[in-house]
């Protein structure tokens, strides 16, 4: 009873990625990989895909941390705002960062009117919309981790007489290092396959905010061949993170 | 007239039944256009227009950049009439069109925040470095045109952004993310107050032409062609002056 969706609903999900295999251009592979527009792409993706990941561990592990041992009024109403990224359409993201941090926006016109800072057009408003679609993915993982994490040994440091910074950075960070990993890998994974936000917010120029998918995006209607080879490279990178965490940690 | 109220009546159950269009003949035929984005208002009005005239017909819309459109007529996408912002999107799906005609014509300005605060003169201004200049990508119609005015100003310019299609450069501007941008000079009218323009000088500007077609893979074969047709009628090329778009 159960075999036959089952088998359904994997041929759906592997069918697409199969026509991505069989229609890719293998024997001019090598060549259109090594194209400089390509490499371009390749480097800024994982550049600002590992920077956001960074920025969301400066700030996500503490929130996560918060959520999980914290008990504060309006908890569950911050926890549901903590997510609304992982719902939202990127795109809608990417408008509402122009809104607050483009150059006329709420925050964004006294960054560029104090510092003449303005984060459009720049590899950094990349970095920020890519934080901002995955920074879900990494505080539910550690908050979770958080959550699980016994209690007691946080309880044993204090009566040890540990400050609350170095029972977190010396009991609670160990215990919940193989879900920070988890968060870390598919935060990253997340903001490497960014599109809406980034084309929305960020622009589109080679070099400095063109990232993989918007590459793809715009190397389809001129050359579709080149959009199956840089699929196929994001592909790669997803099925090499996802098969090293599922050895390493439990998802 | 005593027939009326029973034909409006007929005309209100077609309308309720389905939802869109007035049932008048035997057979009620729904074209599918799809159009370059810098149609957009131009062609809703045109289509309003098309029924009224045609009032077994009604026309949908989907409206994207050229290039994107082409792709869509390659991939078979069910459609019925192809209108692009260029001859080059239209070549590449020659061989799925039929009965091909120019229809309207467009050319190229400067947008810039209301007022022109940056105080830019001409595309000799957009070579400062310190302006924020946004165009089309360069595979896209929009991008190309912008290509081509800059080159025969003579003017290097390096842009912050390209973009998919003529509205969001156009967008760009009105947001204040970039100072300027080269758009199409019928896209001005969508911004109203919230930009303004800068002319591009003829001898510096290039002359757009819209190509409409049918397509042959679609059902209404007939009824595509009497629409591409139409759009150079006495009605239609009134409409399409009244958005800015100088017609053959």
């Amino acid at each position: 009873m159960l075999v036959l969706p089952a088998l359904i609903g994997l041929a759906f999900l592997v069918l697409p990625l199969l026509g991505l295999l069989v229609r890719a251009p293998w024997s001019t592979l090598g060549t259109r990989l090594a194209r400089p527009e390509i490499l371009d792409a390749l480097r800024l993706s994982l550049l600002s895909a590992t920077l956001a990941t960074l920025l969301c561990l400066l700030v996500g592990v503490p929130l996560a941390w918060v959520l999980a041992r914290v008990d504060f009024p309006g908890r569950r109403l911050v926890r549901a705002l903590v997510t609304v990224p992982l719902v939202l359409p990127p795109v809608v993201g990417g408008v509402a960062l122009l809104l607050a941090l483009g150059r006329n926006g709420l925050v964004g016109r006294w960054l560029d009117r104090w510092f003449g800072l303005t984060l459009p057009f720049t590899t950094a408003g990349v970095v920020l919309a890519e934080a901002f679609v995955a920074l879900p993915f990494l505080v539910i993982s550690v908050e979770g981790a958080v959550r699980a994490a016994d209690l007691r040994y946080e309880d044993a440091a204090a009566t040890l007489g540990a400050s609350r910074w170095t029972t977190f950075r010396r009991v609670t960070l160990p215990l919940i290092a193989p879900g920070v990993g988890a968060g870390a890998v598919l935060c990253w994974a997340r903001a490497l396959g960014e599109f809406g936000a980034t084309i929305t917010f960020a622009g589109n120029f080679p070099g400095r905010t063109q990232t993989m998918p918007l590459a793809v995006y715009l190397a389809l209607e001129n050359d579709p061949q080149a959009a199956i080879v840089l699929s196929l490279v994001l592909l790669a990178v997803s099925v090499v993170v996802l098969a090293g965490l599922r050895g390493r940690w439990v998802l | 007239m005593p027939p009326m109220p029973r034909v409006a009546a007929l005309a209100a159950a077609a309308l309720a039944l389905t939802g869109c269009g007035i049932a008048s003949g035997d057979e009620r035929i729904t074209l599918n256009v799809l159009a370059a984005s810098s149609l957009t208002e131009a062609f809703e009005e045109l289509g309003t227009a098309y029924h009224a005239a045609a009032r077994n017909t009604t026309v949908r819309f989907e409206f994207a950049g050229s290039q994107d459109l082409a792709m869509d007529v390659q991939e078979r996408e069910p459609a019925d009439v192809l209108a692009t912002a260029d001859q080059a999107s239209m070549d590449t799906v020659a061989d799925k069109v039929t009965g091909r005609r120019a229809f309207a014509y467009n050319s190229m300005t400067i947008a810039v925040a209301p007022g022109n605060p940056r105080h830019v003169q001409g595309l000799s201004s957009l070579a400062d470095r310190r302006l924020r200049v946004v165009v089309g990508g360069p595979i896209v119609p929009v991008g190309r045109y912008a290509t081509q005015v800059l080159a025969k100003a003579g003017v290097a310019v390096r842009p912050r952004s390209e973009e998919a299609d003529s509205r969001t450069v156009l967008t760009r501007v009105r947001t204040g993310a970039a100072d300027a941008g080269i758009v199409y000079v019928t896209d001005m009218r969508s911004a109203g107050i919230a930009a303004s323009s800068v002319p591009i000088p003829v001898q510096q500007n290039v002359t757009v032409t819209y190509f409409a077609a049918a397509l042959r893979a679609s059902a209404h074969e007939e009824a595509a062609r009497a629409f591409v047709s139409w759009l150079r009628s006495p009605t239609a090329t009134a409409i399409l002056r009244k958005y800015g778009f100088p017609t053959p």
